[in-house]
């Protein structure tokens, strides 16, 4: 499989081109409702500000929040890196049932939002938390 | 010259390889078809033309790294590609989805291929080649007694 879970993949489309999003789950040949090979993605909105250590607490507190975005995407409108996440995001938590109604989808963002913030903290995958520079 | 030889002969090799796929018709042409196939793991080689565009040329061997595909540079432009397989367009990358194996022990491929397509077959050889001496006669009985 060449999508495998918990790969990193870069968005290309959408309002949340240039943002980096964790692999949650890869539907080949789609459903009925989406024709498409699609995969759903649990990703980061708006990326942690520079920090450094003449910043006061408070401020690194504050500069080191990630938002968090879930999301289906058509796997043209991705590209895959060739880095994976450690921590798993909970699946039962992240599924395509909380699409049904937007209000759903509180708890699952909240959910990635933590993970990649601790992921952050702990200074693990890197990467993953760096915006694109180009 | 030689050099010039030697790479007429191993283009005349895919020629005649391409043209035993096109039978088969286990292929897909045209970049959008030759990444949705890599990405379904499906491609078992991919062929870039020489005058691919080099950001569609790197973006198809990463994704061809990733899937642990092979990827062939074809040394022609996309004309000479889409006359390899016999249509009147231009192709600039083509991906060999499923290569029947018959068709493989009638062609002369060179090894690094065949290594891609049957991974098994590059186990044997190296097996041999470790035992030491020369690797027996025609290569579709290396074929055919690796598949066994």
């Amino acid at each position: 499989m060449l999508l495998p879970l918990r790969n990193v993949m870069l968005v290309l489309a959408g309002h949340h081109s240039e943002r980096k999003a964790v692999i949650m789950k890869n539907i080949d040949d789609g459903t009925s409702d989406r024709i498409y090979n699609h995969v759903l993605v649990a990703g980061i909105d708006c990326y942690p500000c520079k920090v450094t250590r003449a910043i006061g607490k408070k401020k690194t507190a504050k500069k080191s929040k990630i938002k968090s975005s879930v999301k289906f995407y058509h796997s043209n409108q991705l590209r895959p890196a060739k880095y994976s996440v450690d921590n798993p995001l909970d699946k039962a938590v992240i599924n395509k049932d909380v699409f049904r109604e937007p209000v759903l989808k509180c708890k699952p963002k909240r959910e990635a939002k933590f993970k990649s913030e601790q992921r952050y903290k702990t200074g693990k995958n890197r990467w993953f938390s760096q915006k694109l520079q180009f | 010259m030689v050099a010039a030889k030697k790479t007429k002969k191993s283009l005349e090799l895919i020629n005649s390889r391409l043209q035993l796929v096109m039978k088969s018709g286990k292929y897909v042409l045209g970049y959008k078809q030759t990444l949705k196939m890599i990405r379904q793991s499906k491609a078992k080689l991919g062929i870039l033309a020489n005058n691919c565009p080099a950001l569609r040329k790197s973006e198809k061997e990463y994704y061809a790294m990733l899937a642990k595909t092979g990827v062939h540079h074809y040394s022609g432009n996309n004309i000479d590609v889409g006359t390899a397989c016999g249509r009147y367009y231009r192709a600039c990358t083509l991906a060999i989805i499923d290569p029947d194996e018959k068709i493989i022990i009638c062609s002369y491929l060179p090894f690094k291929y065949l290594s891609y397509m049957f991974p098994q077959v590059n186990l044997h050889l190296k097996k041999m080649l470790q035992e030491g001496g020369p690797l027996p006669g025609p290569k579709s009985e290396l074929l055919s007694n690796a598949q066994k």
